[in-house]
């Protein structure tokens, strides 16, 4: 069994329900000795992970102590502001930052330690077992090769198949993410596709080698509306049918709900709150993820309609305060809350929240969000309703 | 088909630019100064030949009948006679040869240096390599030509006289008078091509190689490196068909927009070396207000210019799909 | 950054706006921007990056006593440019080169620090003497071409259509001829003309070198026209010129500044070769370039007569491009899009 999906042709079969690892069984990445899966081990582990960019103003600690699991098939929901350090938190999973990023922590697949590994090591990793969707599509294909090309490129790196193969599978690639007329769209340039056309190549190509982890870095965002939840169905298919695990990096909490199993709200470069859709949704425990869902528009208001702003500015990474970052704009900061940074605790099964005042947090929910805790259910959410589980 | 046209296009659009050019320095070039005035200033030349020159060279006509005249004359491929009554044609043709010669080895020596240099120190940005290139570069952008020209003059001329053989010829551009095999002439020619081509080249791979590194530090930072990274491909992969692929393209245009300073930087270098090419027929024309001359200069540039711009344009359409759509 | 703070940024900032709204280079960049969030105002900005380039900061008082040199020194020197001094063809032994030793004591190293030609003529005063004219015409050039183009490529940008493709063909007009050529051919008659030639030679490099600036300001012209604040402003009833002072051209300032000194540096250099081959200025004037070219007929016998002007003009050069280069990043750190 080892190294099957280096001698397989996966690629040919077209509709990737393919699979060869469910059972645990043991194989090597890339047909590499020393990239061995831990049996038994989570999909994807990320302990403390820290990423620090030395700036002209000093060390920005853009993230600072990132710890989640993502296990099989699961799709995990990465929710904060601009700069809360989403985006930098999947770029160092994947091993894309640049040169001058200090990254800390650990982040393991399958047991196998990717910080620090070296280029090679990551090239047969990258593609084949995590898979990367970006938010720009306008520039993330490149503009002078067909899309054809590029996909096929992109199962050739890990499977050793002809051109032509390669070529039929990118044609079944592009007809599975929603695209018409596959067959002559492979030949098109990315300038001859409209922006949710390139988003939809670009999730093509995240799922050509039928990775176990996908990690999608705000994918709609650039995209109009109205496309945005063609997009969202496309990349779902192509999910469903790899049967991925997914880190789903977005500030659309409408998103959120229709998409993801589990929820990580991130605020100045750390988790405050990590629990299930439902926990965080109808019970959140942390002042800023109230504030998050007060300021998101519902169809079945109580309040009378008003959406909440979160007051204020998020802090500067550079020099952060000693306390609570989300202190100067928490309606329930008290003197405690200055003194020092509050840790992840228990606030139900598998729910941890980041807050000294835990207790108050309920009587806030129920004044921000009208009561009622469902009242706080997103609504006229695209994809919503079929997915929630 | 779709780049027959494209290149239709560009050479139409071409040809207006090339006309008024043509009348733009035929402007200037009557207006360089009078031909005859040493002539006129000399008491022993008789007022009858004066008045004759005049008529032979049009002085006393309206500009824009000197101007039909001369292009008349130019769509037939004749560039007229100089005031001293040579053919303009044949004798620009052989300075273009003389210097061409030396700007084409340039030009190919530092397109191929100035992408390596560039190109490696965008790849290992902020390495004593990338240091030590960044700040060559920015002496030899310093250095006037001409005196990068004459400094090796000088240290050609040491070289000579320490090593007791002409390796290194610093006048003209060949030896008159040779006499031997091919293979002679060869290594002459070769000893006075070295000077002023290493001169030019230096100069060149300076703003070469920081353009191409700027270009090489945009594509390394975009997006679909990032995502051909996210691919998995091989470091080595994404290095060569993806950054040089298009880190490549912006290079055409900008050489093709440097043949002009090519020129600049030959005239100087060809004075330096006593060439017998373009320079000095442009000082000469200039000098002696010859207008034939100075007018066949300027368009036989012009048009090399104009043409190099048309192809790199072309070839930026084959290299970049988008220009094409 | 979002929409909006980029766009208030453009508002009231000389020269932030990213124009091409390309990504900045480095893998790293984009995030680490994201992040900066302290206020404070565009020109502290751009003057605390620019100290921070050291080089540049170093290069900047050495081309400003450079500068004061070329203007003044002249007049303050014991020597003019003309004086035949009695010391025909003096070494500057200070440099062991130059056939002496080490004696830092001798006066005569003193009196003529970079020596004298056959006619015992100062070389230190003719480099005084060149410097200047050379310096009086660089910052002429880069004057004039900089306000010609700023304004052409203002006007191109922003009424686009007609207008725009006429500046443009232009544009492309003047890069065809080699800047050298054409300069020679129109300014001979001119600088060959009296002592005054050099202004003259000034003019025409300016108005040559133009399209370079031009094209710059269009682009940022082009690309600004069509954001929110604009509309904004348009829509508020402001009038073009209004649009056009107000809120476009803060925002060239910075490209433009880095262009006018990257001008500064080339016209020194074209200037020097045109002096060089004889179309520049003409003897019994002096400059740089003309001193070169003395200096390179007699560099077999009198080296230094052909060293010393030269490393002064690389020094000028090289201080103008590095100024220019902290100018840059100090203006605008994510582009390195250099021609430097």
């Amino acid at each position: 069994m080892a190294s099957t999906a280096a001698t397989s042709d996966a690629g040919a079969s077209g509709t990737g329900g393919h699979r060869t690892h469910d059972s645990g069984m043991e194989r090597l990445i890339g047909g590499r000795r020393h990239l061995a899966p831990v049996p038994g081990a989570p999909l994807l582990e990320v302990t403390d992970l820290t990423v620090d960019f030395p700036t002209d103003d000093g060390l920005v600690h853009a993230v600072r102590g990132v710890t989640f699991r993502l296990e099989e098939g699961e799709v995990l929901a990465i929710v904060g502001e601009s700069g809360s350090g989403k985006s930098v938190t999947s770029l160092a999973i994947m091993g894309l930052l640049g040169k001058t990023a200090r990254v800390g922590g650990s982040v393991k697949y399958r047991g196998i330690e990717l910080l620090g590994l070296p280029q090679k090591d990551l090239a047969a990793v990258r593609g084949a077992e995590l898979a990367m969707i970006f938010q720009d599509p306008m520039t993330s294909l490149n503009p002078v090769y067909r899309i054809g090309w590029q996909l096929a490129e992109a199962i050739r790196a890990h499977h050793k198949v002809s051109k032509d193969v390669a070529m039929r599978r990118s044609v079944d690639l592009l007809r599975m993410v929603g695209i018409p007329n596959p067959e002559e769209r492979v030949r098109s340039f990315p300038h001859e596709f409209s922006g949710g056309m390139r988003q939809r190549a670009v999730i093509a190509i995240a799922v050509a080698n039928d990775p176990d982890v996908i990690i999608a870095d705000e994918p709609t965002t650039a995209l109009d509306v109205t496309v945005q939840a063609q997009v969202l169905e496309a990349m779902e298919e192509a999910r469903r049918q790899s049967r991925a695990g997914m880190v789903l990096i977005t500030h659309d909490l409408g998103v959120v709900a229709g998409a993801a199993d589990r929820v990580l709200v991130m605020y100045a470069g750390r988790p405050v709150e990590i629990g299930s859709v439902d926990d965080v949704f109808y019970r959140p425990r942390m002042p800023y993820t109230v504030g998050l869902l007060g300021a998101m528009p519902r169809l079945n208001d109580a309040t009378g309609g008003k959406l909440v702003p979160v007051e204020g500015s998020p802090p500067s990474l550079i020099n952060l305060p000693d306390g609570c970052p989300f202190a100067p704009r928490c309606p329930l900061a008290q003197a405690q809350c200055n003194e020092s940074e509050p840790a992840l605790r228990e606030a139900g099964a598998g729910h941890l929240a980041a807050c000294k005042r835990l207790d108050a947090v309920p009587g806030l929910v129920a004044e921000r969000l009208g009561g009622g805790a469902e009242a706080a259910a997103p609504a006229g959410v695209p994809g919503s309703g079929e997915e929630a589980e | 088909m779709d780049v027959a046209r494209f290149v239709l296009r560009r050479i139409l659009i071409s040809i207006p630019v090339l006309i008024l050019a043509s009348f733009l320095t035929f402007i200037v070039a009557v207006n360089t100064g009078d031909p005859l005035a040493s002539l006129r200033t000399n008491p022993k030349i008789p007022r009858a030949v004066i008045r004759q020159e005049e008529i032979r060279l049009h002085l006393n006509d309206s500009t824009v009948h000197r101007y039909q005249i001369w292009v008349s004359g130019f769509v037939h491929g004749d560039l007229g006679l100089t005031v001293q009554g040579q053919k303009v044609a044949p004798e620009l043709f052989h300075a273009l040869g003389v210097t061409v010669r030396m700007i084409a080895l340039a030009a190919l020596l530092s397109v191929i240096f100035g992408v390596i240099v560039g190109v490696v120190s965008a790849v290992r940005q902020y390495s004593a390599v990338d240091y030590l290139t960044t700040g060559a570069s920015f002496l030899f952008y310093s250095i006037p030509v001409v005196w990068l020209a004459g400094l090796l003059k000088i240290v050609g001329i040491k070289v000579n006289e320490s090593a007791h053989h002409t390796y290194f010829y610093t006048l003209g551009e060949t030896t008159p008078n040779l006499t031997g095999g091919f293979f002679s002439h060869m290594g002459t020619t070769l000893g006075h091509l070295y000077l002023p081509v290493i001169t030019l080249t230096l100069i060149e791979i300076a703003s070469l190689s920081r353009y191409q590194r700027a270009t090489m530090l945009d594509v390394l930072g975009s997006d679909y490196i990032r995502l051909a990274r996210a691919k998995g491909l091989s470091p080595r992969r994404v290095l060569l068909r993806h950054s040089l692929r298009n880190a490549l393209i912006p290079i055409v245009t900008i050489i093709a927009l440097d043949l002009a300073a090519f020129f600049n930087g030959a005239v100087g270098t060809e004075t330096v070396f006593g060439w017998r090419g373009m320079g000095l027929e442009l000082v000469q024309s200039v000098r002696s207000a010859d207008v034939n001359l100075l007018l066949g200069w300027l368009m036989i540039t012009a048009v090399i210019v104009i043409a190099a711009n048309l192809v790199a344009d072309i070839l930026y359409g084959v290299l970049d799909p988008r220009i094409r759509a | 950054m979002t929409d909006l703070e980029t766009t208030l940024a453009a508002y009231d900032s000389p020269g932030t706006a990213n124009a091409q709204g390309g990504i900045p280079p480095g893998g790293a960049a984009g995030p680490e921007r994201e992040f900066t969030v302290r206020a404070r105002t565009q020109r502290q900005i751009v003057v605390r990056r620019f100290l921070h380039h050291r080089l540049a900061v170093v290069s900047l008082v050495v081309f400003v006593l450079l500068i004061a040199a070329a203007l003044f020194g002249g007049h303050l020197w014991h020597y003019t440019y003309r004086q035949e001094t009695p010391d025909n063809s003096v070494r500057p032994t200070w440099w062991p080169y130059f056939g002496g030793h080490w004696h830092w004591g001798q006066l005569t190293h003193w009196k003529h620090p970079m020596g004298t030609n056959e006619l015992g003529v100062d070389t230190f005063a003719q480099v005084l003497r060149g410097a200047q004219k050379s310096v009086f015409i660089a910052l002429s050039v880069a004057f004039l071409s900089t306000v010609v183009g700023t304004v052409l490529g203002a006007i191109s940008g922003y009424y686009r259509g007609f207008v725009d493709t006429a500046i443009m063909r232009l544009t492309d007009l003047f890069l065809v001829f080699p800047l050298v050529a054409i300069a020679g051919a129109v300014g001979y008659r001119f600088t060959a003309s009296g002592p005054n030639g050099w202004v003259y030679l000034a003019l025409i490099l300016g108005l040559l070198s133009w399209p370079q600036i031009c094209r710059v300001v269009r682009g940022v012209f082009l690309s600004l026209r069509e954001k929110e604040f604009v509309d904004a402003a348009r829509a508020l009833g402001a009038r073009d010129r209004r649009i056009i002072f107000r809120h476009l051209l803060p925002s060239v300032v910075g490209p433009v500044i880095v262009n006018a000194t990257l001008t500064v540096a080339a016209a020194i250099l074209t200037e020097t070769v045109l002096s060089y081959v004889g179309l520049g200025i003409q003897p019994p004037d002096t400059s740089l370039g003309l001193l070169i070219q003395l200096g390179d007929q007699a560099s077999t016998d009198r080296p230094w007569l052909f060293y010393f002007p030269g490393l002064f003009i690389i020094v000028i050069c090289l201080t103008v491009n590095f100024i220019g280069d902290g100018l840059r990043d100090a203006f605008d750190p994510g582009q390195t899009r250099v021609r430097a």
